[in-house]
């Protein structure tokens, strides 16, 4: 059969697509060797420093895992920067007057409100998940503003700080933990849930998946919520770890969520979700972060070569 | 080879290997001048990818091309174009939010200066619609046409654009009965300008009404050219199975229908804006068909039932109990499934694995408190991939790499999988090559025999008269006709074709 012969040529694709699926673990290693080479006077390769790196890097790969199931779903939500700072201030607010489980619960469910607005924008008024998202951005970013008049709220709780990023267990950052426990559940229900499965047939082909009994409304709904409280979660990890809410949290966080999200191997396109290539495309930026500033560059110099970074991986990035 | 005027195309000993692998070998095919000349094969056999070589999209590994006797060397559709090869492809090349005129002359459009002359565009378009003796506005927006007056749009497009030769890819495939009358005028309409046609398709009956030469190719090779005129059904058959198979083979049921007691389901007054509203009862063990041209309602029916049209009015009985459908996810709760009729873009993830695809509609059926039982998800999908010949090495082979045979069943296994009582199949055999539909066809009359009910749509009523228990012919929204199999005159095609008409 001619069938036979075309699946054998396919068989070669097949190979090559692998390895292209997984170049990101050999990017990762490769660059740590660069740098634990180049930069091994400069402490690159130090316990401080290598936790240092995970230490800045957990909110983006915390929230990069719920940015993964909403793109392989097919959806955008690019108000996770201002609800993140929100949140922030609203559970720093929460905090200074009522403790830490209180401060806690209104974080979560300011975020999971932000969640339900963005949700029923999608689902219900079926607005494009972009143009909703970056009109609820406006707006929550302006609430952030106005709630404090762009005052900070000083954090001194020293429980909340400590569980909420800027405390230890032995060497190793809450901060830390925090990222390995929220990208362990988010990987485990992509990976091995009915959930995650409908999740990604929602993003593969949204009719075919109503089709087969899916209730893909409902599933995009259900991540819009837990994205908005990922963010909350982000922006009590940024309170604790600098003891303080400030309305410019997140702000710049949007663009490294992606960027890790994609280098990642996920697609913009929906349909593909890995969790686990999330936290290492955060790393990857995380490392480079990092060299970039015990090599010397200035902060400008280091945003332009994270732009570039991004150019580069959305380039070499599947395209189907 | 004859290399008289009368020739304008010639392939001559056409290899292609994709990475070492033969897909085409030594094919030999020649185009007259006024011809339409029919390319059969199963899928699989190398008619596309000869296709692709003409139209620039492949290149050839080796062999010669030779227009109006010149030889020539292209390498992309565009250059193709320019020697005077025309593309009509299944998927269509249009954009839906533009005009007729504008699509037609896309890209070329007549200007001054920088300005489009947009009445002279209007004027040309309705000529060259006109010459085709097709009736459709060229203001027209082309998303509110019908499918078979899109294709006919396409076909204009290319039309106008002074092609030679024009390669038809399944031009029928979406076309209800009464259309493929339209387009074959179209189609000799051509042939008086000397236009020479290649038609690809799988309705083997077409090319007996519209081809004047057949090629069958079966895995990369050429098996056979010949006139129409001295050949027959079953010798083409021959030549694409490679093998003898009986004509035409009926797929009837052993125990007959008990059409009393409960029904499996029951529609009442369900209003698709005809003359009657419509009302049946569907019986254990029953194929029911809905035979009607395109647009007569048989595919809102289905839509409604499943839950997509639910705003129709009707009421609605499972096995008695009153119910309501109100979308597609309320039907699989009542066992409801579909196979819709566009299978890529309503049936599958095509990116995703075939297993993902077989568990889509039974993930909440298989998971522990937790997880997914991904053992009974790989049992599940290798019993279909295994019950149904679905040819792959693994059930974690992406769908899109599948034949679309194939790939519908897995849309059926998908079906399956969730266990439905009632079945909706919409046109599941659009685009399927021989083997598999007679596979499927087997599959739905399977399905009846085991006490389940299946609804069964097909543009190709020689299906219906061979698989169903019972046929209800529609027309403009209602029933017009019931024929029962054993009872009254033999269901068959043409009482099918003349009572649709």
């Amino acid at each position: 059969m001619g069938d036979s012969k075309q699946l054998a040529a396919r068989g070669k694709g097949v190979v090559a697509t692998r390895i292209r699926e997984n170049a990101i673990y050999f990017i990762v290693v490769g660059i740590f060797i660069i740098f634990a080479i180049f930069l091994r006077d400069k402490g690159f390769l130090s316990a401080v420093n290598i936790m240092n790196i995970f230490r800045q890097t957990a909110m983006i790969s915390v929230m990069a895992v719920g940015f993964t199931f909403l793109l392989a779903s097919g959806e955008f939500d690019l108000s996770v920067g201002s609800t993140v700072a929100l949140c922030a201030l609203i559970g720093a607010l929460t905090l200074q007057r009522f403790g830490i489980a209180a401060a806690i619960v209104a974080a979560l469910v300011t975020g999971a409100f932000v969640g339900v607005i963005n949700g029923a924008l999608v689902v219900k008024v079926k607005m494009p998940s972009f143009l909703a998202t970056i009109a609820t951005s406006g707006i929550i970013f302006g609430f952030a503003r106005w709630i404090t008049h762009l005052q900070a709220v000083p954090v001194t709780n020293p429980k909340f700080t400590y569980v909420f990023g800027a405390g230890n267990i032995g060497p190793i950052s809450t901060l830390f933990i925090w990222t390995i426990v929220v990208v362990a559940i988010g990987h485990v229900i992509m990976a091995n849930t009915s959930f995650g499965r409908k999740v990604l047939a929602a993003g593969g082909n949204k009719i075919a998946a109503t089709f087969s009994g899916i209730n893909v409304n409902n599933v995009k709904w259900l991540l819009f919520i837990a994205m908005g409280m990922i963010a909350a979660l982000a922006g009590l990890l940024y309170t604790g770890r600098l003891n303080a809410a400030r309305y410019t949290y997140g702000e710049a966080d949007l663009f490294t969520i992606v960027a890790a999200v994609v280098i990642g191997g996920n697609s913009i396109y929906g349909g593909k979700g890995t969790v686990i290539g999330a936290l290492i495309g955060s790393i990857i930026l995380g490392m480079i972060n990092n060299g970039l500033i015990l090599f010397g560059f200035s902060v400008d110099q280091q945003i332009i070569f994270r732009g570039l970074i991004i150019l580069v991986a959305v380039a070499l990035s599947p395209k189907d | 080879m004859n290399n008289n005027n009368d020739t304008i195309l010639e392939m001559v000993n056409i290899n292609k290997d994709f990475n070492g692998v033969q897909v085409l070998e030594g094919i030999n095919f020649d185009l007259k001048r006024g011809e339409v000349h029919a390319i059969i094969g199963q899928n699989g056999a190398g008619k596309s990818v000869l296709m692709k070589i003409l139209s620039g999209v492949y290149t050839r590994s080796s062999g010669k091309i030779i227009i109006d006797g010149k030889e020539v060397n292209y390498n992309t559709p565009m250059e193709a174009r320019k020697k005077g090869i025309g593309m009509i492809f299944q998927e269509f090349s249009l954009i839906p939010t533009m005009t007729v005129a504008r699509n037609i002359f896309l890209n070329r459009e007549p200007k001054r200066g920088i300005f489009i002359k947009d009445g002279e565009m209007i004027k040309d378009s309705k000529q060259t619609l006109e010459d085709l003796g097709v009736d459709i506005s060229p203001k027209k927006i082309l998303k509110d046409l019908s499918v078979s007056h899109k294709q006919l749009v396409e076909i204009a497009k290319v039309v106008s654009q002074d092609r030679k030769i024009i390669v038809m890819d399944e031009p029928t495939a979406s076309l209800a009965q009464a259309e493929v009358l339209i387009l074959n005028k179209v189609i000799r309409k051509l042939k008086e300008k000397g236009i020479s046609i290649i038609y690809i398709t799988h309705h083997l009956r077409e090319i007996f009404e519209i081809c004047d030469r057949v090629t069958v190719l079966r895995d990369g090779k050429k098996i056979l050219t010949d006139n129409i005129s001295s050949t027959d059904m079953s010798q083409i058959i021959e030549a694409m199975l490679g093998k003898k198979i009986k004509e035409i083979i009926k797929f009837q049921t052993e125990k007959p229908v008990k059409r009393s007691g409960v029904a499996m389901l029951e529609i009442k007054d369900l209003d698709l804006g005809g003359k009657e509203k419509v009302s049946f009862k569907l019986w254990p063990g029953e194929v029911l068909g809905f035979a009607g041209l395109m647009g007569a309602g048989q595919n809102k029916l289905v839509k409604a039932i499943f839950g997509i049209h639910h705003e129709l009015p009707k009421e609605m009985f499972i096995k008695d109990k009153k119910i309501n459908i109100k979308k597609p996810e309320d039907a699989l709760k009542y066992r409801v499934t579909m196979v819709p009729e566009d299978r890529q873009a309503q049936g599958l993830v095509v990116d995703a694995t075939i297993k993902a695809n077989v568990i889509m509609s039974i993930l909440d059926r298989i998971k522990g408190a937790l997880f997914l039982n991904e053992r009974k998800a790989n049992d599940t999908a290798k019993k279909y991939v295994e019950d149904l010949n679905i040819v792959t090495t693994t059930i974690f082979k992406k769908v899109k790499l599948l034949s679309g045979g194939n790939q519908q069943k897995v849309v059926i296994s998908k079906n399956l999988a969730a266990d439905p009582d009632i079945m909706i199949l919409n046109d599941p055999n659009f685009g399927v090559d021989i083997g598999s539909k007679q596979e499927i066809m087997q599959l739905i009359r399977k399905f009846g025999d085991s006490g389940k009910s299946a609804i069964f749509i097909s543009s190709e009523f020689e299906e219906l008269a061979r698989v169903c228990d019972r046929v209800f012919v529609m027309k403009g929204g209602s029933i017009v006709n019931e024929f029962v199999r054993d009872a009254g005159p033999e269901l068959s095609e043409e009482l099918l074709v003349h009572a649709a008409q």
